[in-house]
Order: structure tokens, then sequence, then C-alpha cells
């Protein structure tokens, strides 16, 4: 293709001299006027010709991708090319089309975050809560590999808090160009934050507290995942995965309490797959700008673990969202209901413990953000969230008088700001009241970026 | 609890073998640059292409985004039978979340945008951008000023940054067609 580029000017070169040289031969009008009209014609073959050649890399669809341990900057992020640079670039270096071959990408995010409690001053604490490197290797075009490493809270040993986890890893294949199956340690498909939970995707310093405490994201477990979507913008999710372990259950710490889900998941961590768990969910995103969808989740929690009080226990938890984004504006609202089965003769075994495994748990939040300013790509976002949820809204298995008293929903309102710097590097700023106990109030400062 | 749970199984796998069947029947098709052209200015009984010259301070400036290094889209001039331009088509690629999307968008001869299509999605998340009501946003549109993402062209839930790049570069060859439109049809 380089070929190219002197062949046109060659041509023309040679073009001049047959003119020159034919004039000079020609000895009558109609001769030289003959002898134009043949130039003529050589040099529309030879435009033809050239514009063949120039339309073959493009129109191949075969051409070479990003290289196979290239970094592709994004489309966004990429610098301008600086103003000297050829007007046009050979076409290899740049197909059109991008790639059938192979391919390794890295991705990832970070979040930092600063909380101030009204109240308590002495209590402010700062943290990298989540640095997060993710990697992808397409082995053709219809068969990838994802992963994910993150550390939490930025240092990982006996004597820290940190976790250091494999978030995601899982290899995927597309059965046709809209139905595709993934297997390994996958997300599951859940509410607006379980899948989209980088921090540039979500309003609020801290993920909300229903998609934390009810929903247990990131959410993930081994198995195996169907997906398809349709043209008319329907998403539809099934799979069969492992579930979580109820054996973990501590009655005498407030973990059960924070997050029913969270204080029982297993990560991919040695789980037991005895009881295995389906899922099933639709999205509908038809009409651009606006999504709702749903999922039901159901499996066995008790695993059935010999001398365990609830070897055949199940939970099934059902969540439903929505999302409209008309104009500046940005709504969204979710709701989300737990249930535990079967956990009664395991209860009895808790009575007068401070937190027995609840019957019921769920909550709901509302939320609108407005685009008031934007230049280019930085905007600003001032949000507000309303949030209400329990953890624990009845029990079952307990004598009367020795179940805990059913606590008030928390209700939680978060108001604040994301300043884009770019549409991938966010910094927030917002203040969380909780009506039902004014100590938890905080003001909390954050920073995330994504690529 | 057994019976009910052979139950849910049962309806997960007839659910899934009912999305298998629909969504072959609505599939999405992927196309190579060949078929791109047919279907996004079918009117065309023939395409000759074109080489856009890139300026990429220009090009910013009109669409308001960086330029990605290297930028050169594939593009033909359509024309009909009798010779006269029937419009454009161009192809290019941005990235998602990591991976390469392939995309195309034809053009009417006055610049105006017809279609834009997905030639090819490789990532787990963001393939929305292939439905057809997003994609129909585009049509009717005149130059990169008149497709700006959030504003003129709606956002997809949990799938903003293909939903973004794609409009970023249905942007970008808006802008090339708008210069190409002022020339005449080469003879």
């Amino acid at each position: 293709m380089k070929k190219l580029a002197p062949s046109f000017p060659f041509a023309a070169v040679a073009l001049a001299a047959m003119v020159a040289c034919g004039s000079a031969a020609a000895q009558t009008d109609p001769e030289l006027a003959e002898q134009v009209r043949r130039l003529r014609e050589e040099l529309r073959q030879v435009r033809q010709e050239l514009d063949a050649l120039k339309a073959r890399p493009a129109a191949a669809p075969a051409v070479a991708g990003p290289p196979a341990t290239s970094v592709p900057a994004p489309a966004t992020a990429a610098a301008p090319a600086p103003a000297a640079a050829p007007a046009a670039q050979p076409a290899a270096a740049y197909p059109a089309t991008a790639s059938t071959g192979t391919g390794l990408n890295f991705f990832g995010y970070g979040e930092l975050s600063y909380s101030r409690p009204r109240n308590n001053a002495s209590a402010s604490t700062a943290t990298v809560g989540r640095a997060v490197l993710g990697w992808g290797y397409r082995f053709n075009e219809t068969t990838r590999m994802a992963a994910e490493f993150e550390v939490e809270n930025a240092v990982v040993s006996s004597e820290d808090r940190g976790e250091a986890e494999i978030e995601q890893m899982y290899v995927e294949h597309d059965f046709n160009p809209s139905v595709s199956a993934k297997a390994g340690l996958f997300l599951i498909p859940i509410g607006l934050l379980n899948e989209s939970h980088e921090p540039t995707r979500y309003f609020g310093v801290f993920r909300n507290q229903v998609e934390t405490a009810i929903i247990p994201t990131t959410w993930r477990e081994l198995g195996v995942g169907v997906q398809g979507h349709t043209d008319n913008g329907l998403r539809w999710n099934t799979g069969l995965v492992t579930g979580f372990d109820l054996t973990k259950w501590d009655p005498a710490s407030s973990e059960g309490r924070e997050s029913p889900l969270g204080t029982i998941h297993q990560e991919g961590q040695l789980a037991f797959a005895r009881s295995l768990a389906t899922y099933g969910a639709l999205n509908y995103s038809g009409i651009p700008g606006f999504n709702v969808g749903g999922t039901v989740y159901y499996g066995g929690v008790g695993q059935h673990q010999p001398d365990f009080a609830a070897p055949d226990a199940t939970l099934t938890l059902a969540e439903a969202h929505a999302r409209w984004q008309p104009g500046r504006w940005d709504l969204a609202a979710l709701v989300a209901q737990g249930r535990f089965h079967g956990v009664d003769a395991l209860n009895a075994t808790f009575a007068g413990q401070p937190t027995p495994v609840p019957d019921r748990f769920g909550g709901w939040y509302v939320q609108a953000a407005y685009k008031l300013w934007n230049n280019q790509e930085q905007s600003l976002w001032p949000y507000a969230r309303y949030e209400r949820l329990n953890t624990a809204k009845s029990y079952s298995g307990l004598p009367q008088g020795l179940a805990p008293d059913i606590q008030r929903d928390t209700r939680t309102l978060t108001v604040g700001a994301s300043y884009y710097l770019h549409p991938q590097v966010v910094f927030k700023a917002d203040y969380q009241r909780f009506s039902n106990d004014s100590s938890l109030d905080r003001f909390n400062l954050g920073v995330g970026f994504e690529f | 609890m057994h019976d009910r749970r052979q139950a849910l199984r049962r309806g997960a796998a007839l659910g899934l073998a009912a999305g298998l069947w629909n969504t072959r029947a609505f599939a999405a098709v992927y196309l190579d640059p060949e078929q791109a052209r047919k279907v996004l200015l079918p009117q065309a009984a023939s395409f000759r292409p074109w080489t856009p010259a890139i300026d990429p301070q220009a090009l910013a400036q009109a669409t308001e985004h960086p330029v990605p290094a290297g930028f050169q889209p594939a593009a033909w001039e359509g024309l009909d039978a009798q010779g006269a331009r029937a419009g454009f088509v161009l192809t290019d690629h941005v990235i998602g979340k990591y991976e390469w999307i392939d995309y195309g968008a034809g053009f009417a001869p006055d610049g105006t945008v017809l279609g834009v299509e997905i030639l090819a999605y490789r990532e787990s998340h963001g393939g929305e951008v292939r439905n057809i009501a997003w994609r129909k946003q585009f049509a009717g549109r005149k130059g990169p000023g008149q497709m700006r993402f959030n504003d003129d062209i709606r956002n997809i839930s949990g799938a903003t940054l293909s939903s973004q790049h794609v409009t970023e570069g249905v942007q970008r060859l808006a802008a090339l067609v708008a210069q190409q439109v002022q020339k005449p049809v080469r003879p």
C-alpha cells in the first residue's frame, strides 16, 4: 500500500512526458486530437486501477487489528494528533474494521474517599477504597476471557483490613451475534450497579446502601451464564451458579444486620457448591435514554451440610429497576426484596442472640441528577438520593419474647455533586443524613476513574 | 421444596430456549464493509473509494472531542446508475470499554445521516449500541453539531462508554462528509 503514494506522481510525470512527445510528433490537428483522446483514456484507466488498489485494505474484512500485546487507547482519551501529522495515514495503520485477530487489553478503575462524621470528627477516615486492574484476552473473534484483580483498602496483610480478591475471571463465547455464554467467576446481572460499579458510573462518593446491604455488590458467583440481545432492545440473562453459605452466619455479630447476604457470600473462594442457584434477568433499553429491568435469583444456602440446622434453607432475591435520562436529567429508581426460607430450625438455636437470620429484608431508592454545566468533556452533576431499607423485617423460629425487636427502616438522604473532569474521571462531594440515627450523618469526598 | 426447585429449573430452561429462539429470529447481523455499504446506501449502484483529508485540529474543533491518533476511516462515495452522487458510506472503529467496536454510517449527498450500523461488537457488556432504536437517533441529523452525546443522542444505561464513543465516532464521520459534500462529483 505504501508503494501507491509514489505511483500516482509517477503516472502523472509519465503522462506529461507522453503528452510532450506526442505533441512533438503530431503533424495535424486530427492526429493531435486522437492522441489526446487516447491519453485521456489511459489516464482514466490508471485512476481506476489506483482506486481499486486503495480500496483493497479497507474492504478486506480480515485486516490486522490492535497488536496482540498492545493496549488500544480509548478514543476519548486519545490525545489529538499533532497538527503536523500527515493528512492521510496509511490505511493499514488504522484499519477501518478493527480486527479478526487476538488481542490483550487492560482496563481498570480506582476509587478513593474521605469521610467525616458530622458529630465525631475524630472518626474521620480516608482510604483507597478500591484499586482494580482488569485484563481481557481475545482468542479469536468469538471467544474471549476477562478477569479483574482488586485490592480494597490499600494494604492486605494479617494485620491490616484490606482485601485482595479476584473479582471476575471467566471465558466467554459468542454462539451467534446475539447469544453468548460465559463460564467462570462473573458478576450477577442484577440492579443498576452490580455490573456497572465503576465510580464514574454512579452518583455518590459511596455506592448506594440498597445495592450494598440488600444486593451485595460487587456480587459475583462461579458458574455458567447465558446472555442474549435482541435488535429491539431486550437483553436477557440466565445462569446456574454457586450460591451463599448460611453456615457462615454469626448470630453474635452485627454483620448480618449490616448486610444479610454480604456476610454469607462465598466469592468464588472454595465455595460450597452442593446447592446451586439460578437467576433470570430481563432488561429493556429499546427506548433511547430509558432502561427498565429486573432480576430474580433463587438458590440453596444451607448447602446440605451435615450437622447444620438448616441444610435445606433457600434464598429468593428479587429486584426491579428503572433509569430514565431525559435531556439533562438522570433519574433512577430501584427496589429489592430478599427472603430466606427454611431457617426456623436454625433460628431456634440462635434464641437470645442479637442477630438471627431474618425472614425478609429489602429496600428501595429514588435518585435524581441534573447536568448543571458542561464544557466539552467536563460536566457538573448535582444529585440527590433518598433510600429506605431494612435488613431484618421479620424473623421466624424464635420463641415469643426471644426475638430481637424489629428495627425501624434506615432512611438516608444523600445530597451532593459529581464533577467530571473527563467522562472517565470524577470528583465527588456529598452529605448523607440518616433520619433514624443522626450520629451516622457524614460528609464525604471522593475521586474515581476508570479506563 | 424439591418440587419448587425443579419447577424453577424447568422454567429457566424453557426461558433460555425461548430466548434463544427469539434472539435468532431478531438476530442483529454483523456486517463486513461491503455488506455495510449496501445496507447503509442501498440506492447506490456502485461505490468509489475516497480518502478523506484528515486535519485533526479542525476535526477536534468541529466535534469538540479529541481525534484518536492515526484516525483514518474507510470511505466510499456511492454513485447511482447515471453516475450521479447517491451519498457516502464511511466505516471506522472506536474503543468501547477496552475492545474495538466496528461501525459504519451512511450519508445522503447533502451530508444528512441515513443510518448507522454496528459491524462488530466484542465485549461482554455494552452491546446495546446495536439496538435499532438507539441507532435510529442518528438518522436525519446533519453535521457533528446535531449529534451531541447526551443532548441529541441519548445514553444507554449500562452501555455508557460504548454509546458515547460510537456517537463521537459518527460525529467525526459526519464532519468529514460535511467537507466532502462541497466538492463536485469526480468525473
